[in-house]
């Protein structure tokens, strides 16, 4: 509907009781005291229409009055957002940023987890000494774990300083031994032994060392006893760095049985490996020879159709598709065809709506939807308004057609700003708004196109 | 008749047709129209999703 100038003149005159040459008149002598004022004083202000303002550009600018703007708005006045989703806790205020600083304990935990993904970080070092030695060898005998200690003490003494906290328990039970004063001798003292010193070893104690010693080990017993001349080989053991006395205990009992050991050892390092890649060997040649067969299966099976002079049903032409395009490619691929055992049918999907447990379901969540009857009025459920009424008895009436037509109709009556009383009527009842816009689809028009929802309170 | 009663009216007449859905012009000022706005989601600074209700609105256009 519009109204034109000439029109708006008519009816101005009609209410004047006036022709529509003085109502013209009237009608420009207001426009024209309107602008001026507004210019003049920035703004006019029209009871019941609103105020003028003259803006920066030399246009008019309206703000209608509130009473008016009710008025013209009465359907959806006293209408508030509805919260859809929570805030995100990415974008909280200062103040909550604030109070999760302040609990710095959950925090810390989580990034000392982030740190340490394998959560090791809680096993402290100190812990790590209380297993002792044989936890930590398992089942090796003695000598063995010996064995296995000597190469990593070399390496220690290349890399770590002396100390007693870096020693391993049994270690410390030989240092215990060592006089104060000469613990503190550096084991790389060794390699700078004069060979002078050699002819004062006593004869005596040369016997004890094993014949079977490798002439670069007799060094060991050379430098110690050349040392301590004049005592037994108790006596000479304690002065020996733990290193020293340890070789030198593995001599005293037998350095054959070391030998033998060494070499035992020496073939499970070598067993390990070999045994490690025979077994990638055996998983390689499983898993290529399972594509060669997948390969051999699908190139049987074009020479299969060729015998047949039948076109293939569509299916089998496609098959054979990709079977051209297979063969061709002497690169070894991951994604090959399935092998003939395998089922490549897709399993049958079934169909969601038939299934009973989900009708169940459907039928427990009975007093949401658009239709069927409602017993209860859901408070805090969204519900689609398609009518809003100032007389009662019509919106009684409309509520009454929409429940015979088999929707959940609501009816409530609103008390606007102004005063006035709205009745709106209201079809459904959902739990999500997402829910009440799928079923505005389902809506007849005009409700279809002119509804809004909201949220029973 | 007075100006102020030519006022009264002229509101009345004006008002009387917006609340109908009426255009209305008048000439050297401009034209008043009633828009309607949809029921609509936006996001909230705060990251809260809200949806804003429908309006009907007074929409004002300066003769040029």
């Amino acid at each position: 509907m519009k109204l034109n100038h000439d029109e708006f003149v008519a009816l101005l005159a009609r209410a004047m009781e006036s022709d529509e040459g003085e109502a013209s008149k009237a009608l420009g002598a207001w426009v024209e005291s309107v602008v001026r004022e507004a210019e003049e004083s920035g703004s006019c202000f029209v009871e019941g229409l609103g105020t003028f303002r003259k803006k920066e550009d030399g246009s008019m600018d309206y703000q209608p009055d509130e009473t008016l703007a009710l008025e013209v708005n009465h359907k959806y006045a006293g209408l508030s957002p509805i919260e859809v989703s929570p805030p995100k806790p990415g974008l909280v205020d200062s103040a909550d940023e604030e109070t999760a600083d302040t609990e710095g304990e959950p925090a810390a935990e989580e990034a000392d987890e982030g740190d340490d993904p394998f959560g090791i970080a809680g096993y402290r070092e100190e812990e790590l000494p209380e297993e002792g030695p044989d936890a930590r060898y398992g089942e090796k005998t003695d000598a063995e774990r010996e064995d296995d200690r000597e190469p990593a003490d070399e390496f220690d003494r290349e890399e770590e300083p002396e100390g007693e906290q870096e020693l391993e328990p049994w270690e410390k039970e030989e240092r215990e031994f060592e006089p104060e004063d000469e613990a503190g001798v550096d084991p790389e003292i060794e390699p700078e032994i004069d060979p002078e010193i050699e002819p004062e070893i006593d004869p005596e104690i040369e016997p004890e060392i094993d014949p079977e010693i490798e002439p670069d080990e007799e060094s060991e017993p050379a430098f110690s006893e050349s040392l301590q001349p004049e005592d037994t080989e108790s006596s000479s053991r304690p002065f020996l760095l733990p290193r020293l006395s340890l070789s030198q205990r593995l001599k005293t009992r037998g350095g054959a049985s070391k030998n033998r050991r060494s070499g035992k050892s020496e073939k499970l390092m070598w067993l390990i490996p070999v045994a490690a890649l025979l077994i990638v060997a055996i998983l390689l040649y499983f898993h290529f020879d399972g594509q060669r067969l997948s390969r051999v299966h699908i190139d049987d099976r074009p020479v299969v159709q060729n015998e047949i002079p039948v076109p293939a049903p569509r299916e089998d032409r496609e098959e054979e598709q990709v079977v051209q395009e297979f063969v061709p490619s002497p690169e070894p691929v991951e994604d090959v065809a399935p092998p003939p055992d395998v089922d490549v049918t897709p399993e049958p999907v079934e169909d969601v709506a038939a299934d009973p447990a989900d009708e169940v379901i459907r039928n427990m969540a009975l007093p949401y939807g658009l239709r069927g009857p409602e017993d209860e009025v859901l408070i805090g459920a969204y519900t689609i308004v398609v009518h809003s009424l100032r007389n009662e008895r019509k919106s009684e009436i409309e509520q009454r057609r929409l429940e015979n037509q088999g929707y959940k109709a609501t009816r409530w009556e609103t008390v606007l700003p102004n005063g006035n009383t709205t009745y709106r009527v209201g079809v459904g009842q959902f739990k999500t708004v997402s829910d009440a816009e799928r079923a505005i689809e389902e809506l007849p028009e005009p409700f279809r196109s002119n509804n809004f929802i909201i949220r029973i309170r | 008749m007075t100006e102020k009663n030519t006022e009264q009216e002229i509101a009345t007449i004006l008002a009387a047709h917006l609340k109908k859905q009426a255009q209305v012009q008048i000439g050297g000022l401009g034209t008043f129209s009633v828009a309607h706005q949809k029921q609509e989601q936006h996001q909230e600074k705060d990251g809260r999703i809200v949806m804003k209700p429908p309006a009907d609105i007074i929409v004002f256009t300066p003769e040029k």
